[in-house]
């Protein structure tokens, strides 16, 4: 009798894909249940933090001339390309500097007929976000054209100037990236060291993925024009960053979750 | 001068986002690592309170029958019991259903049917439903919700409690695996559910009675003069008017309750501006009584302040991005520091508009998701779209006071097939 209620119970839970040596836990009801305090997680959170933020503002300079000598040669067609110095209240660093490309009356007149057909097309999107994305970016799209159309020589930016902002803004990402990173990793019940990696590899994408974008943003504007730089800065610019940053804090949070589910030792129940 | 105030709007904005950022992160590493409080689900007490459960319908065939057989299936004494379903005008097989319910049940199911001569809406349903009322205490389900055996008695032995003068209970997405929304609105359910309104519990806050899996006194309501029929957050509503009345919102997220999740982003958007526009209306009527009251701490001031102006958020995100567009055509925004208010703005962004990624995400992995802690990313396209139609809400909401005009109900629509549902007993 005894050995048919085992079997029973083994039966049960083997259709909850629990693994031998797992029935004893019972996992608590979801309502209550939280993980368990570690008490260096603030000193953790700073060791999480301080070095890269150390780390960026000591290199930063550094990290955007190896960007900016990197797109140089991704520009071998624009000889008169230059590296010229710039600074903000942080550190002194170098740009490129390059004559960009305005954009003709007749071009932006196209644009701006091409992105209004495209504004009156987007109602047939069915998917409400991605219509609302549409829209946003050719609206931009449609008041960079009206500008340029009417006052091209009032457009505040050339590519060095661009690039003044463009780096500004990533200072400013590379310095949120560890803060960020570390705070929502932080709660999760996982060893130092491996969220110090992600906080170090999320900041790497970060980088890496600057030099590209920045690269791709060059090639527009000198072969688009600048019509599109407003577009680029408020559609691609610092919000895809944010979103590669929760791709890693999902992936991260995700797998952990499906590995602790079922070990008590990481869940407590109301106290 | 102009660029003055765009510059002075983004450090307002900013600072409104910070103050934001820093309530979620309290709220998560509460609700993480704190002492939970209990619900009242535990206590015995033999000697339960009459309840009346009042669920309003218009246009319900698809639903009204699963409700009302989980309903009849609750443990909850029957002979303490009535369910009153309202019929709000329907002109669909609603009316039949309700009447050939009442019939089979006549001791427990009273039906309440409205024509077209009365003011449609939830608000004045429900003001109708609590006059024939007999009961203590009121428990509300909307019609597409499946109750569980033993909710109504969970969420009712909360008013054992002589503070307690509403209740509100864990809303449980049903339809999750329909499509990417349905599994959009189940990922901002737990954060909003087992993070927010959770934390809010555990720091003696306010949470939020939600209009559904939930209950009042009925003396109370009475008290008040009933709802307001030109409000359409009748819950949020009640939740301060509760809280100005010295007594307090329990929230029990033991008692759960599954409900159909909009499976169309036509009724996603409907859904989202009705909310914005109803809480707007009660955070320009309730936002000085509710600082004023002698009745509340300075915490619950607090949290009542950013609980009513939550949906003033999203229109405040969304002239963000057109003040950083004009200053970037002024060429204004170079500075650095226009750099980081337009990071702050993305890191918000990300966020979420109404709980930051990881309260999300947190509230998912204490639920025991897994894989569907994937998505996250994916809650950027929702932050569009909530941002829009939560601003589209509040400018409804502004037209409302300007004209002062009758604002229209728009239900919910819903999906099922009206067919059998046995999914939650």
């Amino acid at each position: 009798m005894k050995e048919c209620i085992v079997t029973q119970f083994r039966e049960y839970y083997n259709n909850f894909n629990v693994k031998p040596g797992e029935e004893k836990f019972i996992p608590y009801h979801r309502a209550y249940r939280k993980l368990v305090y570690n008490k260096r997680f603030f000193p953790y959170l700073v060791l999480l933090i301080f070095p890269f933020e150390v780390l960026i503002l000591l290199f930063s300079n550094r990290i955007i001339l190896k960007i900016c000598e990197l797109t140089k040669l991704t520009l071998s067609n624009y000889p008169n390309a230059l590296l010229v110095k710039s600074s903000n209240f942080l550190t002194d660093f170098y740009v490129l500097d390059l004559p960009g490309k305005y954009p003709s009356y007749l071009f932006s007149l196209v644009t701006f007929i091409v992105s209004t057909i495209g504004i009156v097309l987007s109602k047939f999107i069915k998917s409400k976000p991605v219509k609302l994305w549409t829209i946003y970016a050719l609206l931009l799209i449609l008041v960079s054209s009206i500008f340029f159309m009417f006052f091209p020589s009032k457009f505040p930016y050339n590519i060095k100037t661009f690039s003044e902002l463009y780096f500004n803004t990533e200072i400013g990402i590379w310095l949120f990236v560890p803060i960020i990173v570390a705070l929502s990793l932080e709660f999760a019940p996982s060893h130092f060291l491996i969220k110090f990696f992600i906080v170090f590899l999320v900041l790497i994408y970060s980088i890496v993925f600057g030099f590209f974008r920045y690269a791709f943003f060059l090639y527009v504007i000198l072969n688009l024009s600048y019509l599109f730089l407003p577009v680029l800065y408020f559609v691609f610019g610092p919000i895809l960053d944010f979103t590669y940053i929760v791709g890693f804090f999902s992936l991260f949070l995700g797998i952990l979750s499906n590995k602790i589910q079922k070990d008590k030792r990481f869940w407590r129940w109301v106290y | 001068m102009g660029v003055l105030i765009l510059r002075i709007y983004l450090v307002v904005l900013t600072v409104v986002i910070s103050l934001y950022a820093i309530r979620h992160f309290i709220f998560s590493f509460n609700r993480v690592f704190g002492e939970q409080k209990l619900g009242y689900q535990d206590v015995l007490d033999s000697d339960l309170p009459t309840v009346s459960v009042l669920i309003p319908m218009h246009n319900e065939e698809k639903v009204a029958g699963n409700v009302l057989n989980a309903l009849l299936n609750v443990d909850y004494p029957h002979e303490k019991l009535e369910i009153i379903p309202i019929d709000d005008n329907s002109s669909d097989g609603t009316r039949k259903i309700l009447e050939s319910y009442a019939e089979k049940y006549p001791n427990l199911i009273h039906p309440v049917f409205r024509d077209s001569s009365a003011v449609r809406g939830k608000p004045s349903s429900l003001n109708d439903a609590i006059k024939v009322a007999n009961d203590e205490i009121i428990i509300v389900f909307d019609a597409d919700y499946i109750p569980s055996k033993g909710l109504v008695r969970d969420l009712v032995v909360s008013f054992l409690d002589p503070e307690i003068g509403a209740v509100m209970g864990r809303v449980i997405p049903l339809n999750v695996s329909k499509n990417f929304l349905t599994r959009f609105i189940e990922l901002e359910r737990s954060g909003g559910y087992q993070v927010d309104q959770q934390a809010r519990y555990n720091l003696g806050l306010i949470p939020q009675y939600g209009g559904t899996v939930g209950g009042f006194r009925r003396e109370l309501i009475l008290k008040f003069g009933g709802f307001d029929p030109k409000v359409l957050a009748e819950d949020t509503e009640l939740t301060i008017r509760t809280y100005v009345s010295h007594k307090k919102v329990a929230y029990m997220n033991r008692a759960e309750c599954y409900e159909e999740s909009p499976e169309t982003w036509d009724a996603r958007a409907r859904q989202i501006r009705r909310w914005s526009r109803g809480h707007n209306q009660v955070m320009f009527k309730y936002l000085l009584p509710l600082i004023k009251s002698p009745f509340l701490s300075v915490k619950e001031k607090v949290d009542g302040v950013f609980l009513l102006c939550i949906y003033l958020v999203p229109p405040l995100i969304l002239f963000g991005p057109i003040d950083s567009i004009i200053l970037f055509f002024l060429g204004e925004i170079q500075i650095l520091r226009g750099a980081l208010v337009f990071l702050l703005l993305s890191a918000y962004t990300t966020f979420g508009l109404f709980a930051p990624f990881y309260e999300i995400g947190l509230g998912a992995f204490l639920d025991g998701g897994t894989y569907r802690l994937f998505l996250l990313p994916f809650l950027l396209f929702n932050f569009f779209f909530n941002m829009w139609y939560s601003s589209l809400g509040f400018f409804d909401s502004i037209l409302d006071i300007i004209t002062k005009r009758n604002p229209t109900w728009h239900k919910t629509q819903r999906f099922r097939n009206g067919g059998d549902l046995d999914c939650c007993s």
